[in-house]
């Protein structure tokens, strides 16, 4: 079976039913279909709680690059920088800020690390590259899953058919 | 004698009578009722949660004393990022009061603000609750009339059982 570059497997579509049922009951076709489809569908879930994930945390990451690349100039200027920063949700504080080369980053895990300004510029650009490159992947992947999962769909709808077609061609052929 | 009192069309409360309704509504005023107090209770919850955070505020406003003014402190410019730095001004403070508005005000004001807002939230809490009291109470009477009901109706359906059968009890004796 062909897979996608994330090793999802394509679903094959079934053409001629009554070739492929050569192979199998209808019943155990049938199920082998329905148990394939719910498969596509956890993982299109997953994959979207991936996607959503991603889709927060990215302007988060352009934010906090903006803000070293700000420092950066202040830097230069060498002069404090007067702000306002968050105490709290609802309340703001007066601070100054010296023109400085470190600033720390929140790493999560209760992690904190302190680097220079060109240092946390180049994590930033490169957690910044992983992202978006992660939110295209989840994104092309969800594509693909939706078309699996109507293919999936289609066939189980196929077999359905040709079996109840099937059954009306015996039962019209014993009551002659 | 239980009743429920509830608006009518025209908004005038009106006391139903809860022992007249047959079971079916009463399954759903009962339902009704459950999704009164989950609402009630989800906004009572989030009053305290309110409530709490303005205690954080106004413990904030306070932890900035004199002794903290040109301390060295990491500021935080984003979720993420943290730069070493002083606080300025310890006797002016921003708060944000809604809308888009920020105010500056002394950190007294600020303190006095917090207490009125902690006030306020207070007071609508106390409102809620007792609703929620309420509406507990109407619940347990209708809980309790149901209960009547279902006995009865299952004694009823025993006893047409038993009047269906009049041959079997004559075979008995």
């Amino acid at each position: 079976m062909e897979a996608n570059p994330r090793g999802i497997p394509k679903s094959p579509f079934v053409d001629n039913v009554e070739e492929y049922l050569k192979t199998d009951t209808v019943e155990a076709t049938l199920r082998k279909f329905t148990e394939a489809a719910s498969k596509y569908k956890f993982m299109e879930n997953s994959k979207l709680q991936q996607r959503s994930g991603l889709e927060q945390k990215i302007p988060e990451i352009k934010k906090t690059l903006a803000m070293v690349e700000y420092l950066t100039e202040q830097r230069k200027s060498n002069s404090p920088t007067k702000t306002l920063f968050e105490v709290n949700d609802t309340l703001y504080a007066h601070a100054v800020i010296p023109p400085t080369k470190a600033v720390n980053l929140w790493l999560g895990a209760n992690v904190m690390l302190e680097y220079t300004l060109e240092e946390a510029q180049e994590l930033l650009s490169s957690k910044l590259e992983i992202a978006e490159k992660n939110l295209e992947e989840a994104s092309e992947d969800l594509e693909f899953l939706r078309d699996q999962i109507t293919t999936m769909e289609v066939n189980t709808a196929r077999v359905y058919n040709w079996d109840v077609k099937q059954r009306r061609i015996a039962k019209s052929a014993t009551k002659e | 004698m239980s009743t429920a009192v509830s608006a009518d069309s025209s908004g005038k409360p009106q006391t139903i009578n809860l022992e007249d309704l047959p079971l079916a509504q009463l399954q759903k005023i009962k339902t009704q009722l459950e999704e009164e107090l989950n609402s009630l209770t989800g906004a009572f919850s989030q009053m305290k949660q309110a409530q709490s955070a303005f205690r954080e505020c106004k413990n904030c406003i306070d932890e900035m004393t004199p002794e903290s003014k040109d301390k060295t402190i990491m500021i935080p410019l984003t979720n993420s990022l943290y730069v070493p730095g002083k606080l300025s001004d310890i006797e002016k403070v921003v708060v944000d009061i809604g809308t888009g508005y920020y105010v500056e005000k002394s950190a007294k004001d600020a303190a006095s603000y917090y207490d009125s807002k902690i006030e306020y939230v207070q007071d609508n809490a106390k409102k809620i609750q007792q609703t929620v009291e309420q509406k507990q109470a109407s619940y347990r009477g209708l809980l309790e009339i149901m209960q009547y009901k279902l006995t009865q109706q299952q004694r009823q359906q025993q006893q047409a059982e038993a009047n269906k059968q009049p041959g079997t009890t004559a075979k008995a004796r």
